[in-house]
């Protein structure tokens, strides 16, 4: 009874263990955008876009139901340019990045790419955007596609390199040359740790069945 | 009948092998570098006699303190300081300067030698200082304070707080006293007025202290101080509102001045010429003389006039006398010992210079002033007893003149050391005797290809025929003269283009430096500040126009552009735009009329706008029929803290100035700002390979755009690097260096080499300067690369990325790489260092893949070296081997006609070229290799082919019938 009392107990705690590692594992959103595509000359939003702190990235698209509309878009240039909005959730900033609108002028389906960099904790310093190709641009296409796919990269800032240098050698304070490596050890004097107790369990043990055989032969 | 066809074909193959030869004359052999020693253009000049030895001191705009031979212009000594210099005096067998913005460095140099005696640091801008009569002792002026420091001790003998209401700027020394005078700004109650503090030179402690000469400052030019030996030290002045001259002797409160009209000197002198005049002082070595000396300077019937005025005592009278008088603008006069003057002033030929004193002598000194500008300083020397005069001109030319010569004893020519820019252009060799001959006959008329070879063999079947004439003399003995402008057939004769901060364009040749001219750009009469020099045209082909260089720069709220022909000097050109240039470059148009490169220049504004030059609308054309859209970029400048980008528009119809559309905004993240940008320099994104042969022979791409740019920021917690696309704005990599800055004395250097990225900065932790390299491939994967035919940087291309980090071989203060003709020749590393040398490391010990330990034998296949983190300071790659290029901030490298060799130019202070071959000499015959034995075996060849023929012949024939 007791023997199962512990398993039980013992049981639950491995569940509980498991369920802190998992909430663990799940990853802190560092940031988290309103993605707004320009469309007829206003900016819908098409997508949420968020940011781990983990180094990952997730895009998430919108419904087409009543999705929200950039509501100031005067200062962003829209002219021959398919533009997209960033809008985060956590803070004021706004990223807003362009391409050619002929590069969506194709008739196979549009793929999107987000390069979003990030400093060393994750907050997102900038962002590029392509879509389409610029081969469309000699397309005679002129209708331009939704886009279809979104593809997000996500480049932390690297730390720089550093000089990798070598440890400074040893000098004898009392010569003031540099320290000679002791020269290497033999296998015995390296191991002898190990093979001497082997060598004394062997030598002490090992007596009583050889007695046990000698009987039996008699 | 054979054996004739024989001999005649043999003779043809022979006349085929026969060329040109060209080769080295022996005042050529082993000069393959020359060095300039430069000062920069003097703040001031100085000459003194010090143990026999007579030196002309200066220090310069370059923070430069130096002492030049009078006889002969050469730098007896020089020491570049780091800061500027605000005083020079020399007394005695002492120079003492003064010198820093934060800090005061005074420091008493050797006259003769030129060694430092000794120096001491003292907090606070170095404002003036003086030396104490009799002593060894210095007093200065260091902030708000007045110190007393002598040679025994580096804290000050004593200290004295001055009012700070004050700015004190002159020390005058008479006797025991110290007279520190400064300027004392206007308050509510009181004008602006000098403050004069009187201090015992032995204790510091102050003795008077007073307020005098009313709304005058002093560098207004309208007050002097004058020291004499024996009867003290005065203030001459005039108020704004006032004809007569204020005379106040420092220390004497009452009568607090004496007044003197200025007519008793210069009797033409009237009230409205009295009120716009101004006086200046003239440095005289109070202990050679009892006399003092000012000048004063006034306009007359549109003309200006130099009158040096001699004050003296005549009992207790006080008395005033000219000395002389000039036609001449400004501060012109110069003085020597006893009564000598000299006064020099500028006229459209050249300039005139007069000495008056107890020799009288007189001269012009004959110069184009559109080549030198303006005379804006002169001393006066002694050779041998002779006088001689020293005249700097605006450009930075110093010349010697002496009396009955109107050609200068010597000269210097000072602008090259504010050089900001240098074009090198390509030569043509000196045409061959032939091509002579055809271009005298009819210069209009160019002769075919086949024609030239014809007159080029005709010709020299004719100087064969004279050499045998002569009596087979030994050839090449007679070295035709090769001016600066003459090429030569390897390229290795260029002609360099310098443009200075002080309005010079100076050409000197690149194989010996020698002067091919200059010219002075000025708008009025103040200089152009020249930026940028372009090579507009190239005259490669014989009998093409004239090459063409453009110097680009900054007058008073214009833009100046000269064109220049390249060879003679001539101005082609001069435009003066109504409008502040931001960015000047080189556009891939021209201009159908004159055949001219055409430039942008972007006019900045809310809305920025691009001018081009020149500015017509075949040039407009040319650049709008251009295939591609054409981009720029703003705010890549120190201190900025967004990077646009824009793209030039062609409206219909086109104006005179083509708008510019903003593309993309790279803002930096918050708390950075922008402390360098670099871009490909002189064609250093060309490249030969495609991508890295591996050990394992397969490829790794490079990554190729010749858009390329960085960015360098400063941060809190160090500098932030960001390669960008500078069409696209696209972010290709960015990494963030910790303990790193940049500062005015650890700057941030930049350069892009092909795909990589090479910098230099200061990092704090360990300390120390480091090199990184960044280098940007296709992809990680070998043999896997972008297939799109046409590479656009408006497509996403997110390039792999290897760098690496090494210790610098010393403080940079210019980097660069070499380029060849066509970048097959591995590229050196160019490191213009602090030190003065100009270092040349091979690119593979900055390749960032090198491994941490032993490489593979794959690796080994690739050149691939183990990482060792110390670049070498290998004494054999210092280019300029004992030379030390001082003040290095331009290295500039361009191919030769050899593809393995390139030249290489540094100036910043001090100019130096050289050649060098990154690769070895691959493609040159090497100095041991014998021509003869070459001659001998192939005529042994041809002889034994013409033998054995009969014999082989004979052999088959025997066979046949066998």
């Amino acid at each position: 009874m007791r023997l199962a009392y512990t398993v039980v107990v013992f049981l639950l705690l491995c569940i509980s263990a498991a369920v802190a590692a998992t909430d663990a594992l799940v990853p802190a959103a560092a940031e988290k955008f309103e993605v707004f595509h320009n469309e007829a000359a206003e900016f819908v939003q098409r997508g949420e876009l968020q940011v781990f702190d983990d180094g990952t990235a997730q895009y998430q698209s919108i419904g087409l139901q009543a999705p929200l509309r950039l509501s100031d878009t005067s200062a962003i240039a829209q002219d021959d340019s398919y533009t997209v909005v960033m809008r985060s959730l956590n803070s004021s900033a706004q990223f807003v990045a362009s391409v050619k609108k002929c590069r969506l002028n194709s008739d196979q389906k549009v793929e999107e790419t987000f390069v979003i960099h990030t400093f060393e904790n994750g907050n997102v310093f900038h962002i590029d955007y392509d879509a389409g190709s610029s081969a469309n641009c000699q397309n005679d296409h002129t209708e331009t596609k939704p886009v279809t796919f979104t593809r997000v990269l996500l480049k932390k800032r690297a730390l720089g390199p550093v000089p990798k240098l070598n440890a400074a050698p040893a000098i004898d304070m009392s010569t003031g040359r540099e320290q000679q490596p002791e020269p290497p050890k033999s296998f015995l004097a390296k191991y002898w740790y190990y093979i001497v107790p082997i060598v004394l369990l062997l030598m002490i043990g090992g007596e009583e069945p050889q007695q046990e055989g000698n009987t039996r032969r008699q | 009948m054979h054996f004739l066809v024989q001999t005649v074909l043999a003779v043809l193959l022979l006349g085929c092998c026969l060329q040109s030869v060209y080769g080295l004359f022996p005042d050529e052999a082993g000069r393959i570098d020359w060095y300039r020693a430069q000062i920069g253009v003097p703040t001031k000049l100085i000459p003194h006699t010090a143990n026999d030895t007579s030196l002309l001191y200066a220090s310069t705009q370059r923070n430069v303190v130096a002492a030049l031979r009078v006889d002969d212009g050469q730098i007896a000594w020089r020491h570049v300081l780091d800061e500027p210099i605000r005083t020079l005096l020399v007394r005695d067998e002492r120079v003492l300067t003064q010198s820093g913005a934060n800090e005061s460095h005074v420091r008493v140099w050797d006259a003769a030698g030129g060694s430092l005696s000794w120096q001491v640091s003292v907090p606070g801008a170095g404002r003036a200082a003086a030396f104490v009569r009799g002593s060894s002792d210095v007093i200065a002026v260091a902030g708000d304070t007045l110190v007393r420091l002598t040679p025994e001790s580096s804290s000050p003998v004593w200290e004295l707080g001055l009012n700070n209401t004050a700015v004190y700027q002159r020390i005058v020394i008479h006797d025991d006293s110290v007279f520190v005078i400064g300027d004392a700004p206007a308050t509510r109650k009181r004008k602006r007025r000098l403050h004069v503090v009187q201090v015992e030179a032995s204790t510091g402690v102050v003795q008077l202290q007073y307020d005098t000469a009313e709304e005058v400052a002093l560098r207004g030019g309208s007050v002097v101080a004058l020291e004499t030996r024996d009867y003290g030290a005065y203030l001459v002045w005039r108020e704004p509102k006032n004809i007569l001259w204020y005379v106040h002797r420092l220390g004497m409160t009452s009568p607090m001045w004496e007044i003197y009209h200025a007519k008793l000197v210069e009797v033409e002198l009237m009230p409205p010429e009295m009120l716009s005049s101004t006086i200046s002082e003239v440095d005289i070595d109070p202990g050679l003389k009892n006399t003092a000396r000012f000048t004063l300077t006034y306009e007359k019937d549109s003309k200006t006039k130099t009158v040096v005025v001699e004050m003296f005592r005549d009992g207790d009278r006080l008395e005033m006398r000219k000395i002389a008088s000039f036609l001449a603008p400004g501060r012109l006069v110069a003085a020597g010992p006893e009564h000598t003057v000299v006064a020099a002033r500028s006229a459209e030929s050249g300039a005139t210079w007069r000495i008056r004193g107890s020799e009288k002598h007189s001269g012009d000194f004959v110069y184009a002033r559109s080549s030198y500008g303006d005379v804006v300083r002169t001393a006066l020397t002694f050779v041998n007893g002779q006088p001689h005069v020293v005249v700097q001109t605006a450009s930075g030319l110093l010349a010697a003149l002496q009396p009955g010569s109107d050609a200068p004893v010597w000269s210097r020519n000072e602008a090259l050391a504010h050089a900001a820019d240098m074009a090198l252009l390509e030569l043509l060799p000196p045409a061959s005797s032939a091509e002579h001959a055809a271009q005298e006959t009819d210069p209009s008329v160019q002769p075919s290809a086949v024609a030239r070879f014809v007159l080029r063999w005709l010709a020299a079947a004719r100087a064969l025929g004279n050499w045998a004439a002569s009596g087979f003399g030994i050839a090449g003995t007679h070295r035709p003269a090769l001016g600066p402008t003459d090429g030569d057939h390897f390229g290795f004769r260029k002609l360099a283009v310098f443009g200075s901060a002080t309005g010079a364009v100076t050409a000197v040749g690149s194989q010996d430096g020698a002067h091919a001219w200059s010219h002075h750009l000025a708008v009025g009469r103040a200089p152009v500040r020249i930026e940028h020099v372009f090579v507009a045209r190239s005259g490669h082909v014989l009998g093409d126009a004239a090459p063409v260089v453009v110097a680009v720069g900054r007058g008073r709220n214009s833009t100046v552009v000269a064109a220049f022909d390249a060879l003679t000097g001539n101005v082609l050109s001069q435009d003066v735009l109504p409008f502040v240039y931001v960015r000047a470059f080189e556009l891939p148009a021209t201009d159908s009329a004159s055949g001219l490169r055409v430039l942008g220049l972007v006019v900045d504004g809310s809305e920025p706008r691009l001018a081009v030059w020149p500015a017509t609308s075949d040039a407009v054309d040319a650049v709008c029929a251009f295939g591609s859209p054409l981009f720029f970029e703003l705010g890549d400048t120190a201190g900025s803290t967004a990077v646009r980008g824009y793209r030039i528009e062609c409206s219909s119809p086109r104006e005179p100035q083509l708008p510019a559309r903003l593309e993309w905004e790279f803002a930096l993240p918050a708390g950075e700002r922008l402390v360098s940008a670099a871009r490909y320099e002189n064609g250093a994104q060309h490249t030969a390979l495609q991508g890295r042969v591996l050990g394992d022979r397969r490829v790794l791409y490079k990554y190729l755009n010749p858009h390329l740019g960085m960015l360098a920021t400063q941060h809190e917690q160090g500098i932030g690097v960001y390669v960008i696309d500078r069409v696209s704005g696209r972010l290709l990599h960015s990494a963030v260096h910790e303990y790193a800055s940049v500062s005015r004395a650890h700057p941030f250097l930049a350069t892009l080499s092909e795909n990589r990225v090479i910098y230099q900065f200061w990092q704090g932790l360990p300390e120390g300067y480091v090199t990184a390299v960044i280098e940007l491939f296709e992809s990680d994967r070998p043999d896997t690369r972008d297939e799109r035919t046409v590479v656009s940087s408006s497509d996403l291309r997110v390039p792999s990325v290897h760098s690496a980090a090494f210790v610098s071989p010393g403080a940079a203060t210019a980097l660069g790489t070499t380029r060849t003709g066509s970048s097959i020749t591995t590229r050196d590393v160019l490191f213009g260092l602090a030190s003065g040398k100009l270092l040349a490391l091979p690119d593979a010990l900055l390749d960032p893949r090198r491994p941490m330990r032993a490489p593979t034998k794959d690796e080994q296949a690739e050149g691939l070296m183990e990482y060792a983190a110390p670049l070498p300071l290998d004494p054999r790659r210092v280019l300029s081997h004992q030379h030390m290029v001082a003040g290095i901030r331009h290295v500039v490298s361009e191919p030769t006609h050899l593809e393995s060799t390139a030249v290489v130019a540094a100036f910043g202070l001090d100019v130096f070229f050289t050649r060098t071959s990154p690769s070895g000499g691959f493609d040159q015959l090497a100095p041991s290799f014998s021509k003869a034995n070459l001659v001998i075996t192939t005529l042994a060849l041809a002889a034994g082919c013409l033998l054995g023929a009969p014999m082989v012949r004979r052999k088959l024939t025997n066979r046949a019938w066998a």
